[in-house]
């Protein structure tokens, strides 16, 4: 069984079977990840629920398989953000920019998320979301309160975005497959 | 990749082990790759290792498209749900999502999977979910959904009443498809077993509820039957018509080749049966003797032997069902040992005055077998014949006397010794009898190859016709010179009755006997510890000093009644119990359900038609009031109490007698044999029992 299985792999590999780059959509609770899934996935605003669990789309975008997780942002589901770090080639971080009393629970996730060993070639993007919202921070406002500037050793970007309106997402992710280019191919 | 863990990686080489390549195959960027890792995860699982470890990362894969992965994924949590209960709630979205899926398949097993996940964190999430499917368009979604309401009920009694799903529950048993309907009654009767709060209504059955499941009964999966046939049984009909309604459209099932459903319907009709006339009665029995055989002519001896049992119920409820049909039991040669037996069994029930020829003639064979077991228990039944159709005791005898003189062997002799000694209680004192049987027992018994039970069967006939015995004084001489030593308290105890009885007959005088009574006495009083035993010496030996010959005689030399029947019988309210529960373990344990199982605290209540027209909160709220309810929760009380009252008293006398008899041996429910062979008034035995206590 075992040479069938290797047989089938390498087959995969080469010719039909194309990889799967796997990105993570990270935020707090209430952020817009789930409806940026669906906008990216679908391009339309679907009404959401809290996220309980994960969602999980694959798209095609720029001739690459991207493998998109929305994980619940809730703060009993976070612990557990853990466990799909592997294997991951990017991670977006989806800031919700008129929650100005959380933007420092934001930061305080994001960064002990980015300590973590599975992550630490990882891109990451920052959606500073809801731009269309009035009082909203503007990306360089979250990008401070967030810290990214100490950032090394990492290739990362911030981008203002309205998943609703469907403004920046595309901006966001083109970057990100430039760089995700580099790292995978 | 940096250079620095690029180094480190290949510094470290690549790690092995099954675990590791599962798990990287689990979180693999290949979608074939993470569905053969998924395979092999299940394969490792029904092989029984454990790979809960692998738990988060098989769970990545829950959220697919394809149908088998989710399958296999959903498998898996249902397995190891329980090792990893936190994380269990990282599928809450995708139970969600799937039970929205358009496809029916995927929102019914999302829906089951859920509930077969018992982790409390999953009830909160269950709200949704159930709600929908229980409304679900598609039979199939809404019957799974159902069954998932016991399931939810069982972790979680309250939320699953506050959230109203066992209210949906009871309105799905109207529903229009049979398949939900039946698996929906079958959750109502899940949950009525789990349920421990007393005011909770769980299952009304009403007579609109019976019609319709009348309906629906021909087009139910078999399960589905079984289920509505005990609905059918729960309700009791308030009309002769209503009963006949329903026997008329289970009579149908009695055909069906599934055994469950035949002994269920069985179980329906006998119990409907009774509201009828006595022709029609009878009109229906006799249509139950043809099903009632093809639950033995199944290939599967087990089966056979369920049939058996149950037949075994019923036919002393109804002794006359299968009057004819005795030679459908008879044993075949490849039968298994316990078939044998329990056929045996059934032959006894169905023998008489017509059929005890051919009976007798099977018995020969059976006796002519090589399992001892079915020898004795032949033998046995040619005794119970014997006593049973007193027309027969003549062949019975001769039969059992070919077999010795034919056959032999210490198993026949002594099983041949109890029957025959069983046959004279049933008819004391004929002369002809006697002195056919006895010279029989005294030319073949051999206490070297004797058993227990021959040995005390020899010695009571001793003591009861001694008259008849031939070198009585020899004999007695002889066991107690050889033999008394090594007799357990139990024959002591018959040997100690038979000796005095000897001493007190008037046509045998000689000092041999008169010695052997004195020493017994000596023996007894001196060096037996058993304290029942020692008593019961003493009070003869006082009764004897008294020297009042009628006194004595009235006591000792008392006749006991002779026996009715040595068939095993249940009490009436016991058969009545089993009867109600044919088709169940109880049949098989010959004892009702509430003996082994913790009975349901909850009746299934009926409610009758004019209840129903209330609505639904006063109808429960009227419920306690109603003569009905009221009625059978006091008797259950009452009941309740008298147990308490009958178990407590019971147990006080027990420690009592324990307390003073902390050396008794022979159990106070043993001597039942002792006592009827011992011929000895009932009122000394009284006598006994209360010198035990002080």
């Amino acid at each position: 069984m075992g040479q069938t299985f290797s047989f089938t792999n390498i087959f995969g590999k080469l010719f039909y079977t194309q990889k799967e780059i796997r990105i993570l959509i990270l935020g707090l609770d209430g952020a817009g990840k789930t409806t940026i899934l669906y906008r990216l996935q679908m391009g339309e605003v679907v009404t959401t629920k809290p996220t309980i669990g994960f969602n999980v789309e694959t798209l095609k975008y720029k001739n690459l398989t991207l493998n998109i997780w929305d994980l619940g942002g809730q703060t009993s589901i976070r612990p557990y953000w853990r466990c799909y770090y592997s294997n991951t080639a990017a991670v977006i971080f989806v800031v919700d920019s008129t929650d100005k009393d959380r933007i420092d629970i934001a930061s305080k996730e994001l960064h002990l998320m980015l300590k973590e060993e599975e992550l630490l070639d990882s891109a990451l993007l920052v959606f500073a979301n809801k731009q269309d919202q009035p009082g909203a921070l503007t990306a360089a406002e979250v990008s401070q309160a967030l810290n990214l500037t100490e950032l090394k050793d990492r290739s990362w970007s911030i981008v203002a975005s309205s998943a609703i309106k469907g403004e920046g997402l595309t901006e966001g992710l083109d970057w990100l497959m430039d760089v995700i280019k580099d790292e995978q191919l | 990749m940096s250079l620095e863990k690029k180094i480190r990686n290949f510094l470290q080489g690549p790690r092995k082990g099954e675990a590791y390549e599962l798990k990287s195959g689990l979180v693999s960027q290949y979608k074939h790759e993470r569905k053969d890792a998924i395979q092999r995860v299940i394969q490792a699982m029904t092989l029984g290792k454990d790979v809960s470890s692998l738990f988060p990362d098989v769970l990545k894969n829950i959220a697919t498209y394809d149908l088998e992965q989710k399958k296999l994924v959903y498998l898996y949590l249902m397995n190891y749900a329980k090792t990893h209960p936190e994380l269990c709630i990282l599928a809450v979205n995708t139970f969600v999502q799937d039970t929205e899926d358009p496809n029916p398949l995927i929102r019914a097993l999302a829906i089951r999977t859920m509930g077969c996940i018992r982790v409390n964190k999953m009830v909160d999430y269950m709200e949704i979910p159930l709600q929908r499917t229980l409304k679900d368009e598609n039979p199939y979604v809404r019957k799974t959904a159902a069954i998932c309401v016991a399931k939810l009920f069982d972790l979680n009694p309250q939320v699953c009443i506050e959230f109203g799903f066992l209210d949906d529950l009871k309105n799905l048993v109207n529903d229009g498809n049979p398949m939900v309907i039946s698996n929906a009654l079958n959750s109502l009767y899940e949950i009525n077993d789990l349920n421990k709060s007393k005011d909770l209504d769980i299952l009304i059955i009403n007579y609109d509820l019976i019609k319709n499941l009348l309906l629906v009964l021909n087009e139910c999966t078999e399960w589905g039957r079984i289920t509505v046939l005990k609905c059918l049984n729960d309700y009791n009909c308030n009309s002769a018509e209503e009963a006949n309604l329903i026997i008329q459209r289970v009579i149908p099932q009695l055909q069906h080749i599934n055994p469950a459903i035949v002994l269920s319907s069985i179980k329906t009709i006998l119990k409907h049966n009774q509201l009828l006339q006595k022709a029609s009665q009878d009109a229906n029995l006799k249509k139950l003797s043809s099903p009632l055989i093809s639950l033995i002519s199944n290939p599967i001896p087990e089966a056979q032997y369920v049939g058996l049992k149950n037949i075994r119920i019923i036919l002393e409820k109804y002794p006359d069902i299968l009057s004819k049909e005795l030679r459908v039991f008879f044993i075949k040669y490849s039968d298994p040992l316990y078939l044998k037996l329990e056929k045996l069994d059934i032959m006894i029930r169905l023998s008489n005055e017509n059929n005890f020829n051919l009976l007798l003639n099977e018995l020969k064979e059976y006796s002519m077998e090589f399992e001892p077991s079915l020898i004795k228990k032949s033998i046995k039944s040619i005794g119970l014949i014997a006593i049973k159709l007193p027309t027969s005791i003549i062949k019975c005898i001769n039969l059992i006397i070919e077999l010795i003189d034919n056959r032999g062997g210490e198993l026949i002799i002594n099983e041949s010794i109890n029957c025959l000694t069983t046959i004279l209680r049933k008819y004391p004192g004929k002369n002809d009898l006697i002195t056919l049987i006895l010279p029989i027992i005294s030319n073949n018994f051999k206490i070297d190859e004797a058993t227990h039970e021959s040995i005390m069967s020899y010695i009571w006939l001793m003591g009861e016709y001694p008259n008849y015995f031939t070198g009585l004084t020899k004999i007695l001489s002889s066991l107690w010179e050889n033999n008394f030593n090594e007799f357990n308290n139990e024959i002591k105890l018959i040997w100690l009755n038979s000796i005095i009885k000897i001493n007190l007959n008037k046509n045998l005088n000689n000092e041999i006997y008169s010695n052997l009574l004195q020493k017994t006495l000596n023996e007894i009083t001196e060096n037996c510890d058993d304290i029942d035993l020692r008593d019961k010496a003493y009070i003869y030996w006082r009764l004897l000093s008294v020297n009042d010959e009628q006194l004595t005689d009235k006591i000792i030399l008392h006749k006991l009644p002779p026996i009715d029947s040595v068939i095993k019988n249940f009490s009436p309210q016991i058969l009545n119990e089993l009867i109600n529960e044919l088709g169940t373990l109880s049949t098989i344990y010959g004892k009702p359900s509430s003996t082994f199982i913790e009975a349901p605290s909850n009746e299934i209540k009926q409610v009758t038609e004019e209840k129903e027209i209330k609505d639904e909160n006063l109808l429960d709220f009227d419920d306690e009031e109603e003569e009905g309810g009221t009625t059978t929760k006091n008797e259950n009380i009452l009941d309740e109490l008298s147990d308490l009252f009958t178990n407590n008293s019971k147990s006080e006398t027990d420690d009592i007698l324990n307390l003073f008899n902390e050396m008794n041996i022979t159990q106070p429910s043993q001597p039942s044999q002792t006592s009827s062979q011992s011929s000895q008034p009932s009122n000394s035995k009284n006598i006994d029992d209360l010198l035990d206590l002080f």
